[in-house]
């Protein structure tokens, strides 16, 4: 055990480092509240770490349709009255997303926030794990990580609750806007805790061209150049939470993403669709 | 690396174990199992299927309660051991007294703690898994 605990800070400095090289697709910002419980005034923070198993399909040419590994993720979440901050590599995805409330009122809420919403990709596509070219994409330009800053409008109900966000990207990647809704539900049942969501997505011309469009010295007789419009996507998601004991917890969960013709029909996606299903475990501190 | 992290994983889930051990049994007569309940959020309630055990050097009228409701959950007559499935479904930590039914005395106490894993129950957290 002692080995085990001299070995902790190594440990965290890795799951740090992989936590920003996330291998995100599109990303919203899927928030859940259960506001039954009562909140936590002035300063709150907890963080964790787990690994988990996943398979995912994913909608990028050239990946594999059934591509499985494991990985690892660090949670860190702090807060301070009316200010949150909210770094999250969760086995798939994740990323960094710091808010303020503006205004929060009977059940509505204001809020100001910056996050990622699309992660980067280059011709080694999406898995941060693979370094070698995919000949499908072979040639493309990297894609950057976008960084957006906006208002998010939320009305909260018991277990449920739907938000309305307007992003604009101030990185410079795409510097074009992103809306997200998304309604969420968290279902307590026994000791689990089972959350499911649906969002929808709209995306720029901007974005759309920046991440999915083909320039011409991307083309060649295989790739055609691509250019095309404002696109969207669909996002239902599914969590199941259990705690173990006082520190591990259970999870497991599915996510598909559909997209839009927009997307699908661009020479560097395989597909319209992306599906995501994970099993793990994580340490909460 | 993905099998060490598999094993400091294992490593870690096996010295949090949720059994009592036989040991613990052992050293007393009046004994809750698993003594803990751990909820994932605080503020939750939490669920669990306790055993109840007590046992007695000499045959009694015995009763288990509710330490502080008072509220008798069962009887024995002339018995000196016994047992109570209890469905826990509390917000907090419950303890429990095994009294003598006849004198009204306390023999024993032993309780249910009640945990949890996620302290922090900010409304604006982003329970992402993806």
């Amino acid at each position: 055990m002692l080995q085990i605990l001299n070995k902790t800070p190594t440990l965290i400095c890795i799951l740090l480092v992989m936590c920003f090289w996330s291998d995100a697709s599109i990303a919203s910002n899927r928030y859940y509240a259960d506001n039954t419980l009562k909140p936590t005034n002035g300063f709150a923070w907890d963080w964790s770490a787990g690994a988990g198993y996943y398979i995912e399909d994913s909608y990028l040419v050239g990946m594999d349709s059934y591509n499985d590994g494991l990985e690892l993720d660090l949670n860190l979440a702090i807060s301070y009255d009316r200010f949150y901050l909210d770094i999250d590599h969760s086995q798939l995805s994740g990323g960094v997303i710091i808010g303020y409330s503006l205004i929060e009122r009977y059940d509505w809420e204001l809020d100001i926030l910056g996050t990622n919403v699309q992660a980067g990709f280059d011709e080694t596509g999406l898995d941060f794990y693979n370094t070698g070219t995919i000949d499908e994409l072979e040639g493309i330009l990297s894609r950057k990580y976008d960084f957006n800053t906006g208002l998010r409008l939320t009305r909260r109900f018991q277990n449920s609750q739907i938000s309305v966000e307007y992003l604009h990207d101030i990185s410079g990647t795409h510097n074009s806007w992103v809306i997200n809704t998304f309604f969420s539900h968290i279902l307590p049942w026994k000791n689990w805790e089972f959350r499911s969501g649906v969002g929808f997505s709209a995306y720029s011309d901007d974005f759309t061209n920046y991440y999915f469009g083909i320039s011409p010295e991307e083309s060649k007789p295989t790739r055609p150049i691509y250019e095309t419009g404002t696109s969207g996507s669909i996002i239902f998601e599914f969590h199941a939470e259990y705690p173990l004991n006082r520190h591990w917890v259970f999870l497991t969960g599915v996510l598909s993403t559909w997209f839009t013709n927009e997307i699908s029909n661009s020479p560097i996606v395989s597909q319209g669709y992306q599906h995501k299903a994970m099993v793990g475990v994580r340490y909460v501190f | 690396m993905y099998s060490k992290t598999l094993t400091l994983v294992l490593c870690l889930l096996s010295t949090k174990s949720l059994v009592v051990s036989a040991e613990q049994i052992e050293q007393s007569d009046f004994v809750a199992i698993p003594d803990t309940c751990v909820a994932l959020r605080e503020g939750r309630n939490c669920y669990a299927d306790i055993e109840i055990n007590w046992q007695r050097p000499e045959i009694g009228n015995y009763c288990l309660r509710d330490a502080t409701s008072k509220h008798i959950m069962q009887c024995w007559l002339r018995q000196k051991s016994g047992q109570f499935h209890y469905a826990f479904d509390s917000v907090e930590t419950i303890a429990f007294e095994l009294i003598n039914s006849d004198s009204g005395k306390i023999i024993a106490k032993t309780h249910v703690q009640l945990q949890w894993v996620y302290q922090n129950r900010q409304k604006k957290r982003r329970w992402r898994l993806f």
